[in-house]
């Protein structure tokens, strides 16, 4: 190897020092097979309580469930409500959210009211939204969308107000007008935090998911995956609701990755902010 | 107006001009309402720059050195006195002040050349063009190379460095600088006070160079404001006959030394009996 020090060569021997210290994956792997295989070990020599299946039993069932077609209906249903309740409550929080950021005048309006509504338990509207409107999916929807709206509400706010003022400084001195300023140096800036908030409303829109369909729902194709779950803990088929809820966490889970690698591929140059991992 | 009166009878309307100091500011005072209490960050702040030079104003932290070039960026200000830059008084932020900051607040989101190219795509360049300009001025700073990379990637000189191409894009007539190179390791700081005498030789530009180093200074200043604190004021000015071009040579001056010297024991004197700290800790809120 040669010692010049090019751009191109420092670039690539970090990017490759970086993969070196992220393959934390395989180690993380292999800690959950490990944790399934003592589980699947443990069920087969001492035996498990009826209502807890082995890895190997739910891997069967949701094959079944799959074959039957019973599983695709669930998690359409589940996920079409989980999809417009997260994406109206997310868009009006990030739109709000900013808007009161650049404005002082409509931020301490909006501030007032947010702060007032903020405390109350969301899931309660749901009994209150049905009164109006049933246990329909317009109810369910609507609960998401207040519950995803918060946390996208007051992160877009607080990555509004919280750009750094030299930023603005910068776009000022370079003869910046106010609206070339708020589009393209307060928004892109304020961008990591506002999608860590939208990460939060993701992850609460499927915890409302469940939570909405609990609650009234038919045992039909339209059950979802969380009423789905709750007719088969009555009916005693354990074998469904393990495999509804091996579904739900694997649609979280890929969801919230895919989420994080597109992230990644629109936000290059900056990090993302996140509470856990990122 | 007192330059028309000084200028000598008889001189043309052009001479005038020139003879006017680019940049003057006449009696600013400024202050700040904190916890109810009025605190004077600085106190008539009066001083000339003539077109070209090299100002260095050095002081602690906390005397109204950052708040000054805030105002005469236009970024702030002032309570009462005025800025005026070529006899035109100052009320906004303009591209013939370029700022340059202590952090390099590139746009973390854009690459190096991006960042260049903002400015002039916002004073209505062609995309094409910007470009271009973008990466001459980046080869100016010694940036080549590295114009694909994001401030992210690139080390604090660097970013600084790339700070200073965006600044100089703006074709402005003065350079402020508040501390640019203060959150430098030192080596890095002292090849960046060479590159910037480097291009200021070239350029010609009057800068205002602010920093609490009294070496970078001496070592880049036509001239110094030594700044004292509380309320903030210029306590005294100095011209540095050091040679020019300066660069690494300098740094062994014995004359160097010898300005050290005198602005240490300036300080000193401002500072009092009680160490310098002690003063800082009972005023400032924490």
């Amino acid at each position: 190897m040669t010692a010049t020090l090019t751009p191109e060569s420092r670039v690539g021997r970090r990017e490759w020092a970086e993969w070196m210290l992220d393959r934390r994956w395989p180690v993380a792997t292999a800690v959950v097979l490990v944790l399934l295989a003592a589980w699947q070990t443990y069920g087969v020599i001492a035996g498990l309580p009826e209502y807890i299946l082995t890895p190997f039993e739910i891997a069967g069932s949701v094959t079944e469930l799959l074959a039957s077609g019973r599983l695709v209906e669930l998690s359409s249903a589940s996920l079409g409500r989980l999809t417009a309740g997260f994406l109206l409550g997310t868009t009006s929080g990030v739109l709000i959210g900013l808007l009161s950021g650049v404005s002082r005048w409509f931020g301490d309006i909006v501030d007032g009211a947010v702060g007032f509504t903020y405390p109350i338990p969301k899931i309660t509207l749901l009994p209150i939204l049905a009164i109006w409107l049933g246990f329909t999916d317009s109810t369910r929807i609507l609960v998401i969308a207040i519950a995803v709206f918060f946390p996208a509400y007051i992160n877009a706010n607080a990555a509004t107000r919280g750009v750094d003022q030299e930023l603005v400084w910068v776009a000022k001195n370079a003869g910046a007008g106010t609206l070339r300023t708020v589009l393209q140096v307060v928004l892109p800036a304020a961008l990591p935090r506002t999608v860590a908030g939208i990460r939060q409303s993701l992850a609460l829109s499927f915890i409302f998911m469940f939570a909405t369909e609990a609650i009234g729902s038919s045992t039909g194709a339209d059950a979802g995956l969380g009423g789905e779950m709750f007719a088969a803990r009555a009916n005693g088929e354990y074998d469904v609701l393990w495999a509804a809820l091996a579904t739900v966490a694997v649609l979280g889970g890929t969801i919230d990755a895919g989420f994080r690698w597109l992230v990644g591929r629109l936000m290059r140059g900056q990090e993302l902010e996140v509470t856990g991992r990122g | 107006m007192l330059s028309s009166n000084a200028a000598p009878s008889g001189a043309t309307t052009m001479e005038a001009i020139t003879d006017q100091p680019q940049l003057r500011l006449t009696g600013v005072r400024k202050t700040f309402h904190r916890d109810r209490k009025t605190v004077e960050a600085l106190r008539d702040v009066s001083f000339e720059v003539p077109r070209g030079q090299f100002l260095s104003a050095l002081g602690p932290s906390g005397c109204g050195k950052s708040t000054m070039l805030h105002i005469i960026g236009g970024f702030e200000t002032a309570t009462s006195g005025s800025v005026h830059l070529d006899g035109k008084p100052v009320t906004a932020p303009g591209r013939d002040r370029g700022m340059m900051f202590q952090q390099a607040t590139l746009f973390p989101w854009k690459t190096v050349q991006a960042n260049v190219a903002w400015p002039l795509l916002v004073d209505g360049w062609k995309r094409k063009h910007a470009r271009e300009r973008a990466r001459e001025l980046l080869a100016t700073v010694g940036l080549s190379g590295f114009e694909h990379s994001y401030p992210a990637e690139l080390s604090g000189g660097m970013r600084q460095r790339a700070a200073l191409a965006r600044t100089l894009g703006l074709a402005p007539d003065i350079l402020l600088m508040d501390e640019p190179f203060g959150a430098l390791d030192a080596q890095t700081r002292e090849l960046m006070q060479e590159e910037l005498t480097r291009i200021w030789q070239e350029s010609q530009l009057t800068v205002i160079f602010i920093t609490h180093d009294i070496n970078e200074a001496v070592f880049l200043g036509d001239r110094v404001l030594v700044m004292g604190a509380r309320p903030g004021r210029i306590i005294a000015d100095v011209e540095i006959e050091l040679d020019r071009p300066r660069g690494a040579h300098t740094k062994r001056d014995p004359k160097l030394v010898e300005y050290h010297n005198e602005f240490w024991d300036l300080i000193r004197q401002e500072a009092g009996p009680q160490p310098s700290g002690s003063r800082d800790a009972g005023e400032t809120p924490s």
